[in-house]
């Protein structure tokens, strides 16, 4: 008996597969968790971790994770931007670990934007 | 397996953990520990990526933002800004020099933009003790075709993606495998990786050997199936420590997946690999001095015929490929041959790994497409010649190699047209020269170098490299003859004609093609006893230049002949009849006022 | 059988055959030094180049290790051919000015001057390898090897000091194209003369031997030595040599002439 076959294989590249993915950049969908002093403050890092739980659970291949800076609307931390592959970024506001899982399997999974907790479409217009 | 939001790629190839990369992941696992970011962001290391001159590196994912020349003491600063609050450090990031605003992602840098990978595809990307991540980049999946394939099959396809040995030689090694899988046997065959890399200053096998060493031994299983071998040798230098262990690990790996050893993938095929330590001889890197050397006998070349493919190790058919060769062949068989053959040019398929070194802006190691121009490697990856000084050559080929001039800057790198140009190929050096070198001084360098290596079988090598080192010297010491150049041609001729071996057939090239491109500076050196580039000390006339002279006397101590005479706020001045023209007053003058004539 | 053309001329030569044996079939000189029918080819000394031309190409190669192959042309005195094997005789020169072989052969060259320095005058080995590969091979007692690399290269003689190997039969003597392995009669004499138990050497005539040189513990009916002298030279140097002037270099000639096979 071989140790390993074809699809002891198969399975090991899918295990992996999600980590090589984000090294090389490539995904579909991108998650920016506003990380701030403010937003650190306001819960980010809540926002980051339900994120992280749900790709994990969902088992979401090719979804980015990154932090980016103070967005300058320190009163509506914590925050959240989502931006698909080909379209414009979509920015969330107000956000509580609860929202940011309806946001993940809306729309970064589904494709459906929430209008409820969306402050506006593409980032920089409302400012 | 677990989710996180990025990794931290810690480069460790040899040379940025020579430059403390494992204090620097230290630190790194010490911080993201100390903000609370363990479940977030993971450390890794990786491989060397290439761009050692500016390391230690460390790359962010997925961002891909390019940290270098890191030191501990940046780190905490590193997480707090970059991995707490998403705002990367722009003052760790690369710019090109001359330059202020940095570049902060990995790929927008000149140096990595051009670069096509293929062998070193995995390189920074993957932790090359975890095969697993190798498998999660398509690893292992080339085997799994081929072993669907028949063994002719796979020979066609290698031959009709038209690879080329990386060795040297650039034989086409489809036929090579093809000529081993016909040649009769009365007791097994053998597959053989050349990792001796014994040119100085060369790493690219190394590299690849710490980057990504699955990629080698799924290369060798796939030829050893094609060709009807059960057990290769991989020949590893033993000064390369940590390519060695790596190797080690992913082969205990690999056999523990079953990926070596009996009934591979349940193919029925079986096949092991076992490691040779090379002595350290350059010339053990010529094949059939390989093989002796593998048997345990004295590393000495051998005629050739018989070729290896009939007569290796064990006098048994023996299929030698180099390390980036063998490094090729698994995305060839996972992508086709028709991938594969779109890239490089008519005779040349595929790309190359280069050390770029010398008198250039980024040394380091780059994968590029064959058929790219040498001033695309010189200026657009490796940022052109430091201080604002002339391209003068490139060695290329290594020390064997030729040197190749300014006119010939828009040559397309491939086979044909390096050893058109009197150089090679070579397993693909690169020592960039500026308008400071002296062709007669860089031939003589070279030549003493291969001189050395020489086994010493031969007449024409043992022999006649030394008198041409011989020459060389005379010249360069200003006592050189017309007669001597003209002896000194015929010699190089007659020692690449006739020697027995790859080291004695091309040891003369730096001197033939300094003789064609650069003749007029041997001319200068015979005729007018003056070394054009002020770097032969024999020919040069050190003087004081009184009005850049400040008098601080310090040449006047250092000249261990007591040449050089002058007082307190009085310009010096040298006695020629006393200077031996060693140069020391030159090289310590704070004020540039010694000048050479 | 391969027909190839040598010079002009016409010849069949058996499969695996080499060039140099092929002209031998002529009756064409090509001249080697470190070459022997008994022992593997070496290719060392890059004497015995020859120009061949195949399919348009023309290529130096080595007569003595290079296989003939079917309409090969090759010329053994071509203008190329020549200038390889003045220059490596020139160089030779250099080496060992002394050896009478190597004057001989450059006087035929029309060598008249040696534009490289010389080292060592007194030099007399060229570094043919006979005397390390018969050793090896033919007699079995790898008594002598080379040591250093590249111009330091030398060979480690088997008569300075009391060799454990040698079984003092003197054939790297005989085959030395140059006389640098000498084996006088005293030191021979040394070797007979260790402590052990002395008896006479029946077969290969090595005169009286110490137990200790046997290479055989004395069961002479079965001496493996003596077959392999047989099988490869067809005889035992000593019964040559006894009869030759070393000194002279037509003598070595005729000397080979007489124990080569064909
Ligand atoms: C002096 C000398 C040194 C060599 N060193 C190496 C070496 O370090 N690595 C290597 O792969 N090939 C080296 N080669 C070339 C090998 O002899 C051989 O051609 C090569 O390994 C074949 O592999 P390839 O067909 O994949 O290029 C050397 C050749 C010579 C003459
Ligand atoms: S005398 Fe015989 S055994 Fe001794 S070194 Fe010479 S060949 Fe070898
Ligand atoms: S001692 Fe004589 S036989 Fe031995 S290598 Fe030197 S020249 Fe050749
Ligand atoms: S066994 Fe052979 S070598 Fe020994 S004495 Fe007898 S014949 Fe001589
Ligand atoms: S070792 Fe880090 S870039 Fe080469
Ligand atoms: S006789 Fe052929 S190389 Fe010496």
């Amino acid at each position: 008996m071989p140790k390993l076959t074809l699809d002891d294989l198969r399975k090991i590249q899918e295990k992996s597969r999600r980590m090589t993915m984000l090294r090389e950049g490539a995904g579909k969908a991108k998650i920016t968790v506003h990380m701030g002093t403010c937003g650190i403050a306001a819960g980010a890092r809540d926002i980051m971790v339900a994120f992280l739980d749900e790709i994990e659970k969902k088992d979401a291949k090719d979804v980015i994770i990154t932090t980016s800076g103070c967005a300058g609307l320190c009163s509506r931390e914590p925050m959240a931007t989502v931006e698909l592959a080909g379209q414009a970024p979509v920015k969330y506001v107000d956000l509580t670990p609860e929202k940011a899982r309806t946001i993940f399997t809306d729309h970064v999974l589904k494709g459906k934007i929430v209008m409820e907790y969306a402050l506006a479409l593409g980032s920089e217009r409302t400012f | 397996m677990k989710t996180y939001r990025s990794y931290c790629m810690v480069c460790a190839g040899t040379a940025c953990v020579s430059n403390r990369s494992f204090h620097i992941k230290e630190a790194l696992e010490r911080e993201i520990e100390k903000q609370g970011l363990q479940d977030e962001i993971a450390v890794v290391t990786t491989g060397c990526n290439g761009f050692c001159a500016v390391g230690p590196l460390v790359v962010v994912h997925p961002e891909g933002i390019f940290y270098q020349q890191l030191r501990e003491e940046d780190i905490p600063y590193v997480v707090e800004e970059h991995f707490l609050k998403g705002r990367p450090v722009k003052r760790l990031m690369y710019s090109p020099p001359g330059e202020q605003t940095p570049i902060p992602k990995m790929n927008d840098i000149g140096f990595f933009k051009q670069q096509r990978l293929i062998a070193l595809r995995n390189r920074g990307l993957i932790d090359p003790e975890r095969i697993d991540e190798y498998i999660a980049r398509d690893g292992y999946f080339g085997l799994a075709k081929a072993l669907k394939m028949k063994p002719r099959e796979i020979i066609q396809e290698i031959k009709d993606s038209g690879l080329r040995g990386r060795g040297g030689a650039g034989f086409l090694t489809g036929l090579k495998w093809e000529l081993t899988r016909k040649a009769k046997s009365n007791g097994g065959k053998f597959v053989l990786c050349n990792a001796d890399e014994g040119d100085p200053g060369a790493f690219m096998d190394r590299s690849i050997v710490e980057a990504d060493p699955h990629s080698v031994i799924e290369g060798l299983i796939i030829g050893a199936y094609a060709i009807g071998a059960n057990q290769g040798y991989i020949y590893i230098r033993n000064e390369y420590p940590l390519a060695l262990k790596r190797l080690i690990i992913a082969l205990e790996q690999a056999r523990n997946y079953g990926l070596l050893g009996k009934d591979i993938l349940g193919s029925g095929f079986d096949f092991d690999i076992k490691i040779v330590r090379g002595a350290g001889a350059f010339v053990c890197g010529e094949e059939t001095a390989l093989m002796a050397s593998v048997e345990g006998r004295l590393g000495e070349p051998r005629p050739r015929p018989p070729f290896p493919t009939e007569h290796g190790i064990w006098s048994k058919p023996t299929n030698n490929n180099n390390v980036e060769t063998w490094a090729n062949v698994p995305s060839i068989i996972r992508r086709g041959a028709q991938w594969y053959s779109q890239i490089g040019t008519e005779t040349s398929k595929g790309t190359k790994v280069f050390s770029l070194v010398g008198k250039i802006n980024n040394t380091g190691l780059v994968e590029v497409p064959m058929g790219i121009t040498l001033r695309e490697i010189i200026y657009d990856i490796g940022g052109g010649i430091p201080h604002e000084k002339a391209f003068k050559a490139v060695q290329t080929g290594g020390p064997s190699g030729g040197c190749i001039p300014a006119e010939l800057l828009d040559l397309p790198v491939d086979y044909e047209s390096l050893s058109e140009a009197g150089s090679m190929m070579g397993s693909g050096g690169m020592v960039v020269l500026d308008e400071d070198t002296c062709m007669v001084d860089i031939a003589r360098y070279f030549l003493s170098f291969t001189q050395d290596e020489s086994c010493g079988k031969c007449t024409p090598c043992r022999e006649g490299t030394k008198m041409m080192l011989h020459l060389l010297k005379k010249i360069t010491e200003g006592k050189g003859t017309e007669e001597d150049l003209e002896t000194l041609e015929q010699l190089a001729h007659e020692v690449k004609e006739t020697s027995l071996c790859g080291l004695g057939k091309t040891a003369p090239n730096p001197v033939l093609t300094t003789l064609r491109y650069f003749r007029d500076e041997y001319e200068a050196h015979i005729k007018e006893k003056r070394c054009p580039a002020h770097v032969c000390r024999q020919l040069n006339t050190y003087r004081i230049d009184p009005d850049a002279c400040t008098a601080c006397g310090l040449c006047r101590k250092e000249c261990p002949e007591d040449a050089i005479s002058g007082g307190k706020k009085q310009p010096h001045l040298i006695d020629q009849q006393k200077c031996v023209k060693c140069g020391i007053c030159f090289d310590v003058c704070k004020f540039e006022a010694v000048c050479i004539d | 059988m391969i027909s190839l053309k040598i010079d002009g001329k016409l010849v069949k030569a058996e499969r695996g055959a080499t060039i140099l044996q092929a002209a031998q079939k002529l009756g064409l000189e090509i001249p080697t030094l470190c070459h022997h029918p008994a022992l593997e080819p070496y290719a060392a000394c890059r004497i015995c180049m020859v120009e061949v031309i195949k399919e348009r190409k023309s290529e130096l190669v080595t007569a003595c290790n290079t296989a003939v192959q079917q309409g090969m042309t090759v010329w053994t005195k071509s203008n190329r051919a020549l200038a390889a094997r003045k220059m490596n005789l020139e160089l030779l020169m250099a080496r060992a000015p002394k050896v009478k072989i190597i004057r001989a052969m450059a006087a035929e060259y029309g060598i008249k001057k040696i534009r490289f320095p010389v080292e060592n005058p007194e030099e007399d080995c060229i570094l043919c390898g006979l005397c390390v590969r018969v050793c090896e091979s033919v007699v079995g007692a790898s008594a002598i090897c080379f040591a250093n690399r590249g111009s330091d290269r030398t060979w480690s003689k088997p008569f300075d000091k009391a060799s454990d190997t040698c079984i003092a039969c003197g054939v790297c003597t005989y085959l030395c194209p140059t006389g640098a392995i000498q084996m006088e009669a005293e030191t021979a004499q040394q070797f007979r003369e260790r402590p052990g138990e002395h008896r006479e050497c029946r077969y290969s005539l090595m005169g009286i031997l110490p137990y200790a040189l046997c290479a055989n513990s004395f069961r002479c009916a079965q001496c493996e030595v003596d077959q392999r002298f047989r099988d490869h030279m067809d005889t035992h140097p000593i019964f040559v040599a006894r009869n030759c002037d070393l000194e002279s270099v037509s003598a070595y000639h005729e000397f080979l002439k007489r124990v080569r096979k064909e």
